[in-house]
């Protein structure tokens, strides 16, 4: 008897032990899985249209593939401006085109531009053509969007092209009767790409296609009509953004 | 003779001890989470993703969502990543983020990258029926790519749930036992033994602060509250 329950009790203690080994497996079994997640921002920087074109005092100009504030200037089709008649036949002091650009960046950014060579069409060119020199040219306003996400910052316009080249203050008539634009105003400084704008970021984190707004940057060309050599010229404009 | 009463007596308590019906509360408790199959990515620029798109697999995933401004002239990147759940009894799944994202307040956030659950599904004969019941927490129930708006004060993106809304254990999904099976000791990780939901992340470029970003996500399954299999 006394040897059974020896065995009982050596039993319960073996069964102690499934017991505990019991309590043990019961613990809670964790799992997990892992999903890792990068990402890259680069800077960019972006140059549209900032509004329509327009143009003042032509005659017979006009502008093709005029833009709305947002769209390309250059895609898919580029924006033309024909300033009519710039010889005598047009009484207007001058022909004036604004052009509204939109910038847009998450860095700081110099806006640049750049005018290449004149060319000629309906004659021989010459000394009195109308040249590059003969294209006023002036950064009159920049001016950031107060809502939509622009940030804030102070834009700089670089001196020389500050302003309505057709102030007086921005050009005059020479000895030879023919109208010069100061230096810095005129087509003619900007044979190579100039920097016209500098500034700091311009967007805060924003949905690109969230809204339009951004720096509103206003240039203005002017001719004023002379007694140019017949015939017609064409130059082509380019703006480039860049960070800075 | 004695000595074999004892081994008898004892095998039997053990016996007792040991085995039970499916579930009991004296099974012990498995819980796994893996791959449910190919994660997948749109809308990126130069990003992609890796995942074993096995069913048997670990959830190791990685995301790399590319570019994010506006270089990237898609509306939105979105990546769904496939999750396998499977339990011996009441679950719950959890999930943190780790990891740091830059202190400008125009670089991307937690906030910038939407996360939702979606797509609650049985993986096969295995899965109990009760399952289905399973709660999905009602924050995380949607898809981040469709339920994305935009601030119209700020232009910034916003969702319904983003990883701002992911602590250090949040609560995804809970529910009852989700494996059918005969002991314990025999379940293992099948094809058809659970359920899946799609885990889906979505970030819209954005004129964001340059820089780059890395982070973790954990899904962490443990015992979960008492969740009776009806």
């Amino acid at each position: 008897m006394r040897k059974s329950i020896g065995r009982i009790g050596r039993s319960m203690l073996l069964a102690s032990a499934f017991l505990l080994v019991g309590a043990t497996a019961r613990a809670q079994t964790v799992d997990s899985g892992t999903v890792t997640l990068q990402g890259n921002v680069s800077g960019y920087v972006e140059i549209r249209a900032g509004g329509p074109a327009t143009l003042v005092n032509n005659s017979g100009g006009g502008i093709t593939n005029n833009k709305t504030k947002g769209q390309s200037l250059n895609n898919p089709t580029t924006l033309t401006i024909n300033f009519g008649d710039v010889g005598p036949s047009n009484s207007a002091s001058f022909v004036i085109a604004t052009v509204p650009l939109r910038l847009r960046s998450n860095v700081s950014y110099t806006l640049r531009m750049s005018a290449a060579a004149m060319t000629y069409g309906g004659g021989t060119p010459d000394a009195d053509s109308v040249t590059l020199a003969d294209i006023g040219f002036g950064v009159v306003s920049a001016v950031r969007d107060s809502t939509g996400g622009v940030a804030s910052g102070t834009d700089t316009i670089t001196a020389a092209a500050s302003g309505d080249p057709t102030l007086p203050a921005n050009g005059s008539t020479n000895a030879a009767g023919r109208y010069v634009y100061n230096s810095g105003h005129a087509l003619s400084n900007y044979t190579t790409s100039s920097t016209i704008l500098t500034g700091p970021r311009i967007m805060n984190a924003v949905v690109p296609t969230g809204n339009t707004n951004g720096l509103v940057v206003n240039t203005v060309f002017a001719i004023k009509p002379q007694f140019f050599t017949t015939g017609s010229f064409s130059t082509s404009v380019t703006f480039t953004i860049s960070n800075p | 003779m004695g000595r074999l009463r004892t081994i008898i007596i004892t095998a039997l308590i053990g016996a007792i001890i040991l085995c039970g019906g499916n579930p009991s509360s004296a099974d012990p408790r498995k819980h796994d989470i893996g791959s449910a199959g190919q994660p997948t990515i749109s809308g990126s620029l130069g990003g992609f993703v890796n995942g074993n798109p096995s069913l048997l697999s670990d959830l190791v995933v990685t995301v790399n969502f590319g570019e994010l401004t506006p270089v990237n002239p898609n509306g939105i990147i979105k990546v769904v990543v496939p999750v396998a759940i499977r339990s011996t009894n009441e679950y719950q799944v959890t999930v943190s983020v780790t990891g740091t994202v830059p202190g400008n307040p125009n670089a991307v956030q937690l906030s910038d990258i939407g996360f939702g659950i979606q797509n609650f599904r049985s993986l096969g004969a295995r899965a109990t029926a009760c399952s289905a019941n399973s709660v999905i927490n009602n924050l995380f129930n949607n898809d981040p790519a469709a339920s994305v708006t935009i601030n119209p004060v700020t232009g910034r993106a916003s969702y319904s749930s983003s990883l701002a809304n992911v602590g250090a254990s949040t609560l995804l999904i809970n529910g009852p036992v989700l494996s059918i099976f005969q002991g314990v000791g025999n379940w293992r990780r099948e094809n058809d033994n659970g359920r899946a939901f799609d885990a889906i992340l979505a970030i819209k470029p954005q004129w964001f602060e340059p820089g780059s970003f890395t982070l973790t996500l954990t899904f962490r399954m443990t015992d979960g509250p008492n969740f009776p299999c009806n």
